[in-house]
C-alpha cells in the first residue's frame, strides 16, 4: 500500500490531494450557499460571490490540510509538515493565478482550431452528400474530441504541477515508523482538537448563532393558499376608562365604589354577573382579603402566603391597570420579525418537555429504590440516586421556564389571562402550594439519601419519594386543567370563585389528558435517562463504567417501553372524548388539516418501536454469548410482524398521488390499500406491534435461562396459545369493525382489543416470573459488550419521544383552530390561523433541538461534581417550503459533515441528533401543506342594516358565534341535551320573554321533558347573554330575537330602527316590561 | 461469502419493488409512487435492523460495502465498478436534483383535504325525520331521481354522469365513506355541496352541487335514511 514520493508520479499525487480536498470542502460550502440563499443573496454572483469566494478560503485550508495529512500518512507514510494545509493552497492559488487563464487561452485555440479544421473536412465530396444530422453530429464529433484532448491534457498538466507542489513538500518531511494502525490513530488525533470542552463550547455558540440567524431569516407567516382570502383589520376593543365606567355605572366615587362592590361580593351567593373583566381588573389588587377569607381555617401561615402570592401576582395581571387609556385594553402584543407565538411556542415547549421529564423521573427513580430495598440490591439504589440528580439539577430550569412562559404570556396575551386569571384564580393559588411543596421536597428526598439510608429511616425517605410523586402529580393536573379548559370550555355561569374554577377544571378532556400525561412523562422519563445512559456508555473509559451504563441504558429503556405499550389506549381514549365533546374538533384532527400529522406521529412511533425492539435484540446477541443463531428466526418473525404492521399504520386514508396516478385509482383512495386508512386498521395493527413490542421483552427475559420445573412444558405452550389466540381475535376483530356501526366498533371493538392485550400481559408476565423462579441459568448476561450503534439508538429512541411530544402538543393548540378558548373567547390576532405541517415541523425540530441541547447542559453539569471535572412569504427567491427545506437539508448536512469528520464523541451524538432532525423536518415538508385560516370575523355595521332580515342574518352568525348559544342549544333535535332545543322558539315565545330570557335567564327556568322519569333541570345553567363573558350588545341580542323569529316562519317584530346608532349615547331599552 | 449476505437483502428489497410496482396492479388500481416509496424505505429498514443485529452480522453485511468503496485489494473488473459507482452516483444525485426543481408539465401530488372539519350550525345535528319505511322508501325516490345519476343506483359511486368527474363520485357501500360519518356531516355535503365547503377544505376540488338551492331541508334528510339503507351501512352516532 505505501507508495514512495519517487515512485509516485506527480499527475496521482496531485489527484491524490486535490480531488479529495474539493469534495471535502464542498459540504461545508453548501452550508453557507444555503445560508446566502435564505438570507436572500444569490451566492453566484455580486456580493453573494464575493463573500462565498472569502468564505472558501478557510474551508480550502482546512480541507487541503485533512486531504494532505491523511495522503501523507497512509499513502506515503511520512509525517505531514506543520500547516501543510496552509502551504499548499496558497502555493496552490499561485499556481491557478498563473496556469488557469493560460490554460483558457490554449483551450479557447485549440477549439477555434478544430472547428476550423473540421469544417474543411466537412467539405470532402463524400460526407456532403450526407444527411445534415449525420453531417452535424461528425463535426460535432470531430472538433467536439480534439478539444477534449486538448482539456484533458490541460487537466493533467494542473495536476502535474500541483502534485510537484505536493512532492516539494513531501522531499521535506521525515518519514512515519509507526505501525499502521499508529498511523491511523494519529489522523484521528489530528482531526480531534486537544480541548474538547473548548470545542464543545464553540459548537454550541456556533449553534446558537445559527438558531439566532434561523430566527431572523424564517418568515413568519405561511404563504396563504388562496390570496382571495382578506384578513379582517383587527378590531381593537375600546381603552377602558375607569372614570367613565363609574360614572355609566353608579354615580359614586372611585373609592366608595370599590368598597360597594367588595360588600356585595361578601354577600353574594353567587351571582358573577357583574364580576366583568374590567371590574376584575380593578379589584384583583384585593384579592388578598377576598382570597383570605375563603381559605378560612387553614391556618395563618396559608393566609399569609396567599397574600404574598396575591401580591406578587398583582402587578403581573394588572399591567394594564396603572395606566389606563395607553395599554389598557391592549389584546395581543408582538414582537417584530420573529413573533409573540413564535417565542410563545418555543418557551411553552421546552418547559412542557422539561416538566414532563421532572415529574416522570421521580415515578421510576422511586421504583428503583423500592426494588433496591426490597432485594437489597445497591446497584438500584445508585441507579434511583443517579436518576434523582438529574432530577434536581433540571428542576429549577423547569422553573425558570416555567416562570418565563408566565410572563410572556401576560405580556402577549392579556386579554385572554385576565379572563384565565379571573376563572382559574384559586387554582393559581393551590399551583403555587403544591410548587412550594415539591420543592421542599425533592430537597429533603436528595439531600437527605445518604443520610437516610439505614431502617426506620430508609423507610421515612421511601415516603418521602412517595409524597415527591403525589405532589408532582397534582402540579402535573393544576395546569392541565387551564389547557383542557381552553379546548373543552364547560359552560361557568355563576357560583364562588372556588365553584366556578372548580366547574371549569372539570372539563370533559381534563382527566383523558391527566392519564395520557401521566404515562407520556414516564415514557420521556425513561427513554431520555435511557439516552443519557447511552452517552455516557459511548464515552466510557473503564469496563466498570461501561458495564454500569450498560445496564442504566437497559433499564431507561425498559422503563420507556414499559410506558409505551398503555399510552396508545389512553390515547384513543383521549381522542375519544374530542368527538364526542366536539365532533368540528374531532374532525380537524382526523378527517381534516391536522389528519396528515397523525402519518407523521406514524413514523415517529413506528420509529420508536421498531428503535425499541432493535434495543431489546441487540442486548440478546450482544449480552448472552452464543445466542445469536438460536434467536435469529424469532426476531426476524418478530421484526417482519412489526414492519408489516408499520406499513399498514403509516397507509393514509387519502394517499400523496399526481393526478395521473389518482385518475388510475379513482380517486385519492386506493381500491385495496384504502381500507388501511381507517381506525379498525390502525386500532388492530397498533395492539399488534404492542403484542410484538411485549413478546420481544418476554424473550429477552428468558434468554440464557433454561425452566427446570416439571410444568415448563405445559406452561410455554399456554403462553404460546394465549398468545395466539389473542393476535387472531385481534385481527378478527379488526376485520370485522368494517362491517358494523362505528359506534360498535368504537365502544366495544377496540375495548375489546385493548383487554384482549392487557390480558395477554397479565397473564404472561406472572407466568413467565414463576418458570424464571425455578430456572437454571445457562448463559450469564455480560454487560457492557453492546456496540456503539446501541449507544446511537438510545439517543434516537430519546429525540423520537421528543419529537411526539412536540408534534402532539401542535396538535392539541392547533385543533382549537382560531380560538384561544374553543367556541367561547376567539383570537382576533394576526396569529389565528395555524401554520402548515412543514412549517411547525421545522418549529418542532428547534425546539427538540435546543431542548437537547439543554439537557444535555444539565446533564454535563450534574457530572461535573463526580469527576471534580434551528416573512411574510414574499421572499423573492424562494418558496416558504423551499427555503425551509434548504435549512432541513443543510442541517442533515452539517450532521453528515460532523459524523463525517469529527471524532468526539458527543460532538457525533450532537450530529446524530441533527440527522434526525433534518429528515423529520424534510419528510414534514413532503406531505402536503395545509394551513388552517380563520372564517372571516362578523362585524356588527349599523350602516349596513336596512331590513328586518339584514338583522336576522346577523343574528345567526352571532348564535353561531358571539353568542356561544350553540355550545349548548340546537336548532332541532341534538344528541348532546345540556339546553332546551330552540327549534320554533321564536312562534313558541314572544319578544319580550326571549329577551327576558337571555338578560334574566333565571326568572323561568324550562324543565327537561324528554328523558324518562320525573322532569328536571337540564344540566347546564344559562348565563348572562348581556354580561361578560359574552357581554352581546343590546344591538347584537336583538338581532338574535330578529333570526330566532326568522328561523321559526314568523314574522320579525324587530325592527331595524330600533338598532342604536353609535353616536348616540343613551341606551334605549326596548323592551319596558323585562326588568 | 463473498456478497452472499448482500444478495439475498437486495433481492428482496428489488422484488418487493417490482411486485408493487408491476404483479399488484394486476389485481387492482396501480399504487402511487408514494406509497411504493413507503414500502420500499420499511423494507430497506428492516433490512439494516436484522443485519446489524450482531457483530457478526453486521460485518457481514457492511463489510464487502466498505471493501467495495474502499477500493482494497481490488483489480480488474471490481475496480472498474467502483470507479463507475464512484462517478455516477454523484451523477444520479445531481439528476435527481435536477430533475425535482426543473419545471415540469406534470401537475404536483394531490394535497386535498378529504373530510374537512363541517361548520359549526352543522355539528352535533341528528335526523328529524323519523326512520320508517316508507320515509326511507321515499328517500331513496328522491335519491334515484336526484343523485344515483352520477352515485349510481347501486350506491356504488359508478352512476352513468360519474365517468366525467376527477375525483369520482363517492362510493357509499364502501364501508370507509358515509360509515365513518355522523348524518349532520352528510346534511351539510348535500346541503352546501361543493362550494359550501369550509376553507380547510381547498383545494375546492368538488362537482358536488349546491342542493338547498332545489330541495327542502325534510327531503335531505330523507335522502340520507334512503342512502344508509340502500348503502348498507350505518351512520356513526355517540349512543
Amino acid at each position: 500500500m505505501t507508495d514512495q514520493p519517487s515512485n509516485t508520479s506527480s499527475v496521482k499525487l496531485g489527484l491524490a490531494v486535490a480531488w479529495p480536498a474539493f469534495w471535502n470542502g464542498v459540504p461545508a460550502k453548501i452550508v453557507f450557499v444555503l445560508l446566502l440563499l435564505a438570507a436572500g443573496l444569490h451566492p453566484w454572483e455580486g456580493a453573494g460571490l464575493a463573500i462565498l469566494l472569502l468564505l472558501s478560503i478557510p474551508i480550502d485550508i482546512w480541507a487541503m490540510g485533512v486531504s494532505a495529512r491523511t495522503v501523507f500518512l497512509e499513502r506515503l507514510r511520512l509525517h505531514p509538515p506543520d500547516s501543510i494545509g496552509l502551504t499548499l493552497w496558497w502555493q496552490g492559488a499561485l499556481l491557478n493565478i498563473l496556469y488557469l487563464p493560460l490554460a483558457y487561452v490554449i483551450e479557447g485555440y485549440a477549439k477555434e482550431g478544430a472547428k476550423a479544421v473540421a469544417a474543411s473536412i466537412m467539405e470532402i465530396g463524400a460526407i456532403k452528400g450526407l444527411g445534415v444530422a449525420e453531417r452535424i453530429s461528425i463535426e460535432l464529433t470531430l472538433w467536439g474530441s480534439a478539444a477534449a484532448v486538448v482539456l484533458i491534457v490541460l487537466v493533467i498538466g494542473w495536476l502535474f504541477l500541483f502534485g510537484w507542489i505536493v512532492r516539494r513538500q513531501a522531499s521535506g518531511a521525515r518519514a512515519e515508523e509507526a505501525s499502521y494502525q499508529g498511523l491511523v490513530r494519529q489522523w484521528d488525533l489530528m482531526r480531534v482538537p486537544a480541548d474538547q470542552s473548548l470545542l464543545l463550547t464553540v459548537f454550541t455558540a456556533a449553534g446558537v448563532l445559527l438558531v439566532i440567524m434561523l430566527w431572523s431569516f424564517m418568515p413568519v407567516t405561511t404563504p396563504h393558499p388562496h390570496e382571495q382570502y382578506k384578513k379582517e383589520a383587527v378590531k381593537v376593543e375600546p381603552p377602558f376608562k375607569p372614570a367613565e365606567a363609574l360614572q355609566k355605572t353608579e354615580k359614586l366615587s372611585q373609592g366608595k365604589w370599590i368598597n360597594v362592590r367588595l360588600r356585595e361580593q361578601a354577600d353574594r351567593s353567587g351571582s358573577v354577573g357583574l364580576a366583568n373583566e374590567e371590574i376584575f381588573m380593578l379589584n384583583h389588587g384585593e384579592h388578598p382579603r377576598r382570597i383570605a377569607s375563603t381559605g378560612r381555617g387553614e391556618g395563618s401561615l396559608l393566609a399569609g402566603l396567599l397574600v404574598f402570592l396575591a401580591l406578587a401576582g398583582a402587578p403581573l395581571l394588572g399591567l394594564a391597570q396603572d395606566t389606563p387609556g395607553q395599554t389598557a385594553g391592549v389584546a395581543y402584543r408582538d414582537i417584530p420579525a420573529v413573533g409573540s407565538r413564535n417565542i410563545v411556542w418555543v418557551i411553552a415547549q421546552l418547559h412542557l418537555l422539561l416538566a414532563g421529564f421532572v415529574l416522570g423521573v421521580p415515578i421510576f427513580a422511586w421504583i428503583c429504590e423500592i426494588v433496591g430495598w426490597k432485594t437489597g440490591e445497591k446497584r438500584y439504589d445508585k441507579l434511583a440516586k443517579e436518576f434523582t440528580k438529574l432530577l434536581t439539577s433540571s428542576y429549577a430550569t423547569t422553573a425558570l421556564f416555567g416562570g418565563i412562559l408566565l410572563f410572556m404570556l401576560i405580556g402577549f396575551y392579556p386579554k385572554l389571562m385576565a379572563y384565565l386569571g379571573d376563572i382559574f384564580f384559586p387554582s393559581f393559588v393551590v399551583y403555587c402550594i403544591l410548587f412550594l411543596l415539591e420543592t421542599a421536597t425533592l430537597y429533603l428526598y436528595w439531600y437527605g439519601w445518604d443520610a437516610m439510608q439505614e431502617g426506620g429511616k430508609k423507610k421515612l425517605h421511601l415516603f418521602l419519594g412517595f409524597l415527591l410523586n403525589v405532589f408532582a402529580f397534582f402540579i402535573m393536573i393544576v395546569p392541565n386543567s387551564w389547557a383542557t379548559f381552553q379546548a373543552s370550555p364547560v359552560v361557568i355561569a355563576e357560583g364562588s370563585d372556588m365553584a366556578r374554577a372548580w366547574a371549569a377544571t372539570w372539563n370533559p378532556t381534563w382527566w383523558p389528558v391527566n392519564i395520557h400525561r401521566l404515562i407520556a412523562n414516564v415514557v420521556l422519563g425513561g427513554y431520555i435517562c435511557g439516552a443519557y445512559a447511552g452517552i455516557r456508555y459511548l464515552s466510557a473509559k473503564t469496563a466498570e463504567e461501561r458495564e454500569h451504563y450498560d445496564w442504566m441504558g437497559y433499564v431507561g429503556n425498559f422503563i420507556g417501553v414499559f410506558g409505551l405499550l398503555p399510552l396508545p389506549f389512553a390515547g384513543y381514549w383521549l381522542m375519544r372524548e374530542i368527538y364526542q365533546y366536539n365532533q368540528q374538533m374531532g374532525i380537524t384532527l382526523m378527517g381534516g388539516f391536522l389528519s396528515w400529522l397523525f402519518i407523521l406521529q406514524a413514523m415517529l412511533i413506528g420509529v420508536l418501536f421498531l428503535g425499541s425492539n432493535y434495543y431489546f435484540w441487540m442486548g440478546i446477541t450482544h449480552r448472552i454469548p452464543g445466542s445469536e443463531v438460536k434467536y435469529r428466526r424469532p426476531i426476524m418473525a418478530m421484526l417482519v410482524i412489526l414492519l408489516l404492521c408499520l406499513g399498514v399504520w403509516m397507509t393514509p386514508h387519502s394517499l400523496v398521488a399526481s393526478l395521473e396516478e389518482a385518475r388510475k385509482m379513482g380517486g385519492t383512495h386506493h381500491p385495496l390499500l384504502g381500507v388501511f386508512g381507517v381506525m379498525s386498521a390502525k386500532m388492530t395493527v397498533a395492539n399488534l406491534m404492542i403484542l410484538v413490542t411485549f413478546m420481544s421483552f418476554i424473550m429477552y427475559w428468558r434468554a440464557g435461562k433454561e425452566e427446570t420445573a416439571g410444568w415448563a412444558k405445559v406452561a410455554k405452550s399456554l403462553m404460546g396459545g394465549v398468545l395466539g389466540v389473542a393476535a387472531i381475535v385481534v385481527i378478527v376483530l379488526g376485520v370485522w369493525g368494517y362491517f358494523v356501526p362505528a359506534i360498535v366498533r368504537i365502544n366495544y371493538f377496540s375495548v375489546a382489543q385493548v383487554l384482549i392485550v392487557l390480558f395477554v400481559m397479565l397473564t404472561i408476565t406472572p407466568l413467565t416470573a414463576l418458570l424464571l423462579r425455578s430456572a437454571k441459568t445457562t448463559t450469564e448476561m455480560v454487560w457492557g459488550r453492546m456496540p456503539p450503534r446501541a449507544g446511537y439508538t438510545l439517543v434516537l429512541n430519546a429525540v423520537m419521544v421528543i419529537l411526539l411530544m412536540t408534534l402532539m402538543g401542535y396538535a392539541r393548540s392547533s385543533s382549537r383552530v382560531h380560538w384561544h378558548i374553543y367556541g367561547v373567547m376567539r383570537d382576533s390576532s394576526q396569529y389565528a390561523y395555524s401554520p402548515a405541517l412543514g412549517y411547525a415541523a421545522v418549529l418542532m425540530s428547534l425546539n427538540t433541538f435546543l431542548f437537547c441541547m439543554l439537557v444535555a447542559f444539565i446533564f454535563w453539569v450534574a457530572t461535573m461534581g463526580e469527576k471534580a471535572k434551528a416573512g411574510g412569504g414574499e421572499r423573492g427567491l424562494m418558496s416558504e417550503v423551499a427555503l425551509l427545506q434548504v435549512i432541513g437539508l443543510g442541517v442533515v448536512g452539517l450532521g453528515v459533515t460532523i459524523l463525517l469528520f469529527i471524532q468526539a464523541r458527543f460532538v457525533r451524538v450532537i450530529g446524530f441528533v441533527m440527522i434526525v432532525l433534518g429528515l423529520f423536518s424534510m419528510t414534514a415538508l413532503g406531505v402536503p401543506q395545509m394551513a388552517s385560516l380563520p372564517p372571516a370575523e362578523e362585524k356588527f355595521d349599523v350602516a349596513n342594516i336596512k331590513t328586518a332580515s339584514d338583522m336576522a342574518a346577523i343574528g345567526q352568525k352571532i348564535f353561531f358565534s358571539k353568542g356561544q348559544c350553540a355550545l349548548c342549544h340546537s336548532i332541532g333535535p341534538s344528541e348532546s341535551a345540556r339546553c332546551p332545543d330552540l327549534k320554533g322558539i321564536g312562534a313558541k315565545l314572544t319578544r319580550e320573554f326571549i329577551y327576558e330570557s337571555l338578560t334574566q335567564p333565571q326568572a323561568y327556568v324550562y324543565q327537561d321533558y324528554r328523558h324518562e322519569g320525573l322532569p328536571k333541570e337540564y344540566p347546564a345553567r344559562m348565563p348572562y347573554i348581556n354580561k361578560n363573558p359574552i357581554g352581546l350588545s343590546n344591538n347584537e341580542i336583538l338581532s338574535v330575537i330578529a333570526f330566532l323569529q326568522q328561523m321559526s316562519g314568523e314574522p320579525i317584530t324587530v325592527s331595524p330602527s330600533e338598532v342604536t346608532q353609535p353616536t348616540q349615547t343613551a341606551a334605549a331599552i326596548p323592551v319596558t316590561h323585562a326588568q | 461469502m463473498k456478497g452472499g449476505s448482500l444478495l439475498k437483502p437486495a433481492i428482496l428489497n428489488v422484488g418487493i419493488y417490482l411486485f408493487l410496482k408491476f404483479v399488484l396492479p394486476l389485481f387492482t388500481a396501480p399504487l402511487p409512487a408514494s406509497l411504493i416509496f413507503l414500502y420500499v424505505a420499511l423494507t430497506a429498514t428492516g433490512i439494516v435492523i436484522f443485519a446489524t443485529l450482531s457483530g457478526q452480522s453486521t460485518e457481514a453485511f457492511f463489510g464487502p460495502i466498505t471493501r467495495f468503496l474502499s477500493g482494497e485489494g481490488q483489480a480488474g473488473v471490481m475496480k472498474m465498478a467502483r470507479l463507475l459507482v464512484l462517478v455516477l452516483f454523484p451523477l444520479l444525485v445531481g439528476w435527481q436534483t435536477y430533475s425535482s426543481t426543473a419545471p415540469s408539465e406534470v401537475p404536483p401530488a394531490e394535497n386535498r383535504t378529504i373530510h374537512p372539519a363541517p361548520p359549526g350550525e352543522f355539528v352535533g345535528l341528528s335526523n328529524p325525520i323519523p326512520n320508517t319505511p316508507e320515509n326511507v322508501m321515499a328517500g331513496k325516490g328522491l335519491y334515484a331521481a336526484f343523485c344515483s345519476p352520477c352515485h349510481g343506483g347501486n350506491f356504488d359511486g359508478k352512476g352513468p354522469a360519474s365517468k366525467g368527474f376527477n375525483p369520482p363520485p363517492a362510493n357509499f357501500s364502501d364501508p370507509t365513506t358515509i360509515a365513518m360519518l355522523q348524518e349532520s356531516y352528510l346534511f351539510w355535503r348535500i346541503k352546501k355541496g361543493g362550494v359550501g365547503l369550509s376553507i380547510e377544505g381547498m383545494p375546492w376540488k368538488s362537482a358536488m352541487p349546491r342542493w338547498e338551492v332545489e330541495l327542502k331541508d325534510e327531503q335531505i334528510w330523507k335522502i340520507i335514511m334512503g342512502e344508509y339503507d340502500g348503502a348498507h351501512q350505518k351512520p356513526r352516532t355517540w349512543e
